[in-house]
């Protein structure tokens, strides 16, 4: 008897389970459409060398010369044209920058390009 | 199709007879058998009427943002009640409904007719269907269900905004050389008189002049002189980094919307022009005038998206042979992973292109949707504004677009 009463409890919860009723039919507004970069790269552009890349084709770009006039430009015109003694300095020192080093020298390169063409820089 | 109520009141049936059998209580075999028989009777009773549902979509284009309303006719046709009847309108994801609601439950009798209206919001652009209904049945007790599927269709079309960009492109000096249709001293179609000559066939009768007739006996007609337009050409960016941002704000979505008011501004001007969009692949149409090219280019700019890596030198190569001498280029691009953007520009310019770069920034969009040290926004800003210097030092004139900056307002900003 317990056997039987086993199997029709079983028998039972097995049509619970396994039978369900279709959805509710409901208007879902979905859109997943989400871009982002490659989040990787960051990291890379907090590094002296990007930054430097980034300052020496500013400097490259704001006096109009192609790259093979640039690369060779001596060194001692390029000091001249830079003019500031903590950018020359960054461009031509091979060391470890600590962050708050970096933020300054990003924000120096910010201004002085801003004073060098005189178009106002629209970051941020 | 059974429901879970059937299916378990089935289970519960057959228990009571069998526990019933076993313990010899009739009550229970009895109660079981009621069961069963209460089952047996409601499908074989279960049954669904003759509908007819017909959709009446007053628009099928609409401009992205823009509201449509969708009305529902259900009518039973047949002699014996619904019963439980549940229809739902398949609206697309991408669209919102703003009021009303896409389905309704009821039990029509025979011959009754009922309608549900709703309004979808597009936020989107792009081709949808909205469509088909679905229909399900359920029996009195609800023991039972069926479910079918009308195929009427109704395909909806959402253009990207057009944005009024006249004063705009005025003030920016811009179209002084595109100054939209100028006469040629040769007879073509146009608007200004250039000659008497002889009727021909073909002539339509309205272009007879009849006080030449009256004068002269012969049939005369007028003949004009061509309007010449200004070939402009638009190339849109739809590669896949086109796509960063967020849903409604990305290079993609900004420069669609930016290419149609640009499109949209010189065709008003009777110009003729050309759309190209690159990614995948480039698909080119050619340079037209007038309220059918101006669809042509909304509905090609309606289907963009984001995908593949085509350079701009290969677009700008392939075109030259197309594109008519003089002719301005606008190149709507956000110009990010393309080393040929340089190359390209500089080919443009020699050839005596006046070209114009709109470039959505996607540092600022991307900054939108994911979290950007600082340190790296700011040189990757500064690598942009490297970028675009660059370009305009090949005497492209080059803006640069910000997300919360209005298309119009921006145009104002070029540099270069």
């Amino acid at each position: 008897m317990l056997i039987l009463y086993l199997v029709l409890f079983i028998f039972l919860e097995a049509v619970l389970i396994r039978k369900e009723d279709p959805e509710e039919w409901r208007h879902v507004f979905r859109v997943v459409y989400y871009g982002f970069g490659d989040a990787r790269r960051y990291e890379y552009y907090q590094k002296p060398e990007k930054i430097r890349q980034v300052l020496l084709t500013r400097v490259r770009n704001i006096n109009a010369l192609t790259r093979e006039e640039f690369d060779s430009m001596p060194a001692a015109e390029l000091q001249h044209l830079i003019r500031d003694p903590v950018l020359v300095r960054f461009i031509f020192e091979e060391r470890k920058y600590r962050a708050d080093e970096l933020v300054g020298i990003v924000r120096r390169i910010k201004q002085w390009g801003e004073s060098e063409t005189g178009v106002s820089g629209s970051v941020d | 199709m059974w429901t879970r109520k059937a299916a378990i009141m089935l289970a519960g049936g057959i228990s009571l007879i069998l526990v019933g059998m076993m313990i010899s209580n009739f009550q229970m075999m009895i109660i079981g058998l009621t069961f069963i028989a209460f089952i047996s009777i409601n499908g074989w009773i279960f049954g669904h009427s003759e509908l007819e549902i017909s959709r009446y979509v007053p628009h099928s284009n609409v401009y992205k943002g823009e509201l449509i309303e969708v009305s529902l006719t259900i009518t039973n046709k047949s002699y014996r009640r619904t019963q439980q009847l549940e229809v739902f309108d398949n609206v697309p994801h991408q669209m919102k409904i703003r009021r009303g609601i896409n389905q309704i439950r009821l039990n029509l009798g025979p011959g009754q007719t009922t309608k549900i209206d709703y309004m979808l919001r597009c936020p989107l652009r792009g081709h949808y269907s909205v469509g088909p209904i679905s229909v399900r049945f359920r029996n009195a007790f609800g023991l039972f269900m069926n479910e079918s599927r009308i195929d009427d269709v109704c395909d909806i079309t959402v253009f990207p905004q057009v944005r009024d960009v006249e004063d705009a492109m005025l003030r920016a000096d811009v179209p002084k050389m595109y100054t939209g249709a100028t006469t040629l001293r040769t007879p073509g179609p146009g608007m200004e008189f250039y000659s008497l000559r002889e009727y021909l066939s073909t002539d339509s009768l309205r272009s007879i002049n009849w006080k030449a007739f009256a004068r002269t006996g012969d049939l005369m007609v007028n003949q004009k002189t061509r309007d010449a337009v200004t070939d402009v050409f638009v190339i849109l960016d739809t590669r896949e980094v086109s796509r960063i941002g967020t849903v409604l704000k990305n290079p993609l979505e900004m420069g669609a919307s930016a290419a149609a008011s640009i499109s949209n501004h010189f065709l008003k001007r009777k110009d003729s022009v050309a759309m190209v969009t690159y990614g995948n692949k480039m698909d080119f149409l050619p340079p037209d005038t007038g309220d059918k090219q101006h669809y042509k280019i909304l509905s090609r700019l309606a289907s963009v998206s984001p995908s593949g890596s085509m350079p701009l030198q290969a677009v700008t190569n392939a075109l030259a042979p197309r594109i008519s001498r003089g002719s301005p280029v606008f190149i709507i691009s956000s110009l990010e992973g393309d080393g040929t953007t340089l190359p390209a520009i500089r080919n443009l310019s020699g050839n005596g292109h006046s070209v114009t770069i709109l470039s959505p920034s996607s540092i600022d969009l991307e900054r939108l949707v994911s979290r950007i040290p600082r340190m790296s926004y700011e040189v990757l800003k500064l690598e942009r504004q490297n970028r675009l210097t660059a370009v305009s030092g090949y005497g492209a004139q080059v803006i640069d677009w910000m997300p919360d900056v209005e298309l119009s307002q921006a145009l104002l900003q070029s540099r270069g």
